[in-house]
């Protein structure tokens, strides 16, 4: 089954929305009055490269230690090139999977694609796979209420 | 110097970024309500498979191969060609979008800083990275040249996805090895009064003199001469855009009052812009009222058919009854 669902990014429209630069204090509450002149827009904010973004769905779990569980949203950014320990959309052997990469041992051809969920199995990658780098995923949204 | 970039069947390669699984299969898409075939994969191309092939003749035609037909989707080609157009516009000052799928660039005074072969092997590896289109870039002193060498770098993996004609022998290579047919703007009509003369290379054609064009072809046709032998005089800019999409026949099962305002959503926008090209005349179909006889159907309203002139705006004239 797919790990994730591909889509295209709607980037024609803003919104921005103030934004207490101060930041958040997760004790005594400061006057941030002050502090919320700027505006924020989710597009700038996420999207550094427009041209080269896209998102995709999580389906499964191979990813739920990295907190990435089914059904976030990621926002995948194909103009990065992967290091080490990225979490990447690859496409392997017909299919999308979400994984972290590892690229320590590429010079002897050999990619390992590391899942965060301890009842998956590392993925060796050789040089007869058919697998690919779709993209590096820059930041992934998660819904923090279910009652939404 | 010109460049002109052109993505290998668009659609098609659109589809597979988002399917790598159909890479390597024949696979075409179809047209509106999976009508016929308007893009083809290099193996549906090599099968045989015609542009305009109707859907429903494709299993009769090839019986026992597997060909993946996808409808089409509209807004992820227009939402991919955006992408495509934007980062061309990060290598180049000048960018024409010439239809979905291809622009030109107008590289004048880029020749004496960059190298354009690398420039343009670069813009297509980038275009491959970031949005995972294949395209084919051909460079050339002239817009016709750019298109030429743009074929040459389609159809020869060597040319690592771009080629270059700067040189007058390379100009004459190419031309020598490039059927009159397919040369930029030399439809069907001209390329049997041109067989009959003997020319079938694009060479053949280069090498006339200017007389002889001028006295048995029309002027746009002794512009592609002209750019054929090195000389810049076609401006895209100031042509007519017709875009290929806006000849878009809908079906619609409604009655005649409900049938107006889909005909007006449809028929406005490619009139208006065909009305911002000074001095062409476009046809729109303007919904008449009820009781005049269609030829179609009674029930139905006709629809006549008004003349625009472009600079005017205005309706100068009417042709033709009704549709």
């Amino acid at each position: 089954m797919d790990e994730v669902e591909l889509m295209s990014a709607d980037l024609t429209h803003t919104l921005s929305l103030p934004f207490a630069n101060g930041g958040i204090k997760a004790g005594f509450p400061s006057p941030a009055q002050d502090y919320l002149e700027e505006a924020l827009d989710l597009n700038q904010e996420l999207i550094s490269n427009p041209m080269a973004t896209f998102y995709g769905r999580v389906k499964g779990d191979s990813m739920i230690d990295a907190g990435v569980e089914d059904g976030d949203i990621l926002v995948i950014d194909r103009s990065i090139e992967a290091q080490s320990g990225d979490m990447i959309v690859g496409y392997l052997d017909g299919e999308f999977t979400l994984k972290y990469v590892d690229l320590s041992l590429k010079d002897t051809g050999v990619i390992w694609l590391v899942p965060a969920n301890k009842s998956y199995p590392r993925i060796k990658i050789t040089p007869e796979t058919d697998f690919r780098i779709w993209g590096v995923v820059s930041y992934t949204i998660k819904k923090r209420v279910n009652h939404l | 110097m010109y460049a002109l970039i052109d993505c290998d069947n668009c659609f098609v390669s659109c589809e597979r970024v988002f399917r790598p699984d159909l890479e390597g299969k024949p696979v075409v898409v179809l047209s509106n309500n999976d009508g016929c075939v308007v893009a083809r994969s290099n193996e549906a191309k090599q099968l045989g498979i015609k542009e305009g092939t109707p859907f429903f003749k494709l299993a009769d035609e090839f019986p026992g191969v597997k060909i993946e037909a996808l409808s089409s989707n509209y807004t992820l080609y227009g939402d991919m060609s955006a992408r495509i157009m934007a980062i061309v516009r990060m290598y180049a000052p000048r960018v024409e979008v010439y239809s979905i799928d291809e622009c030109f660039c107008d590289l004048t005074g880029m020749e004496l800083t960059f190298d354009l072969k690398q420039w343009g092997e670069d813009l297509a590896a980038r275009i491959k990275k970031w949005v995972g289109m294949p395209v084919s870039i051909g460079i050339g002193p002239t817009k016709t040249l750019a298109k030429v060498a743009s074929r040459y770098a389609k159809t020869y993996a060597g040319y690592n996805k771009c080629c270059v004609i700067d040189t007058e022998s390379k100009r004459r290579k190419a031309l020598s090895g490039f059927p009159i047919g397919k040369v930029w703007g030399i439809g069907r009509a001209y390329v049997s009064k041109l067989e009959s003369y003997a020319c079938h290379t694009a060479l053949d054609v280069a090498d006339k003199p200017q007389g002889w064009i001028r006295m048995l072809f029309p002027l746009p046709f002794e512009n592609t001469w002209r750019e054929l032998n090195g000389v810049s005089c076609i401006d895209t800019l100031h042509q007519p855009q017709f875009s290929r999409y806006d000849n878009r026949p809908r079906g619609t099962a409604h009655p005649h009052i409900k049938l107006r305002q889909p005909l007006c959503r449809e028929t406005a926008p490619p009139a208006q812009r065909v009305q911002h090209n000074d001095g062409i005349y476009c046809h729109q179909l303007v919904p008449q009222g009820p009781g005049m006889v269609s030829g179609y159907d009674k029930r139905y309203p006709a629809y006549r058919i008004e003349q625009h002139h472009g600079a005017g705006g205005g309706c100068i004239g009417r042709a033709g009854p009704s549709v």
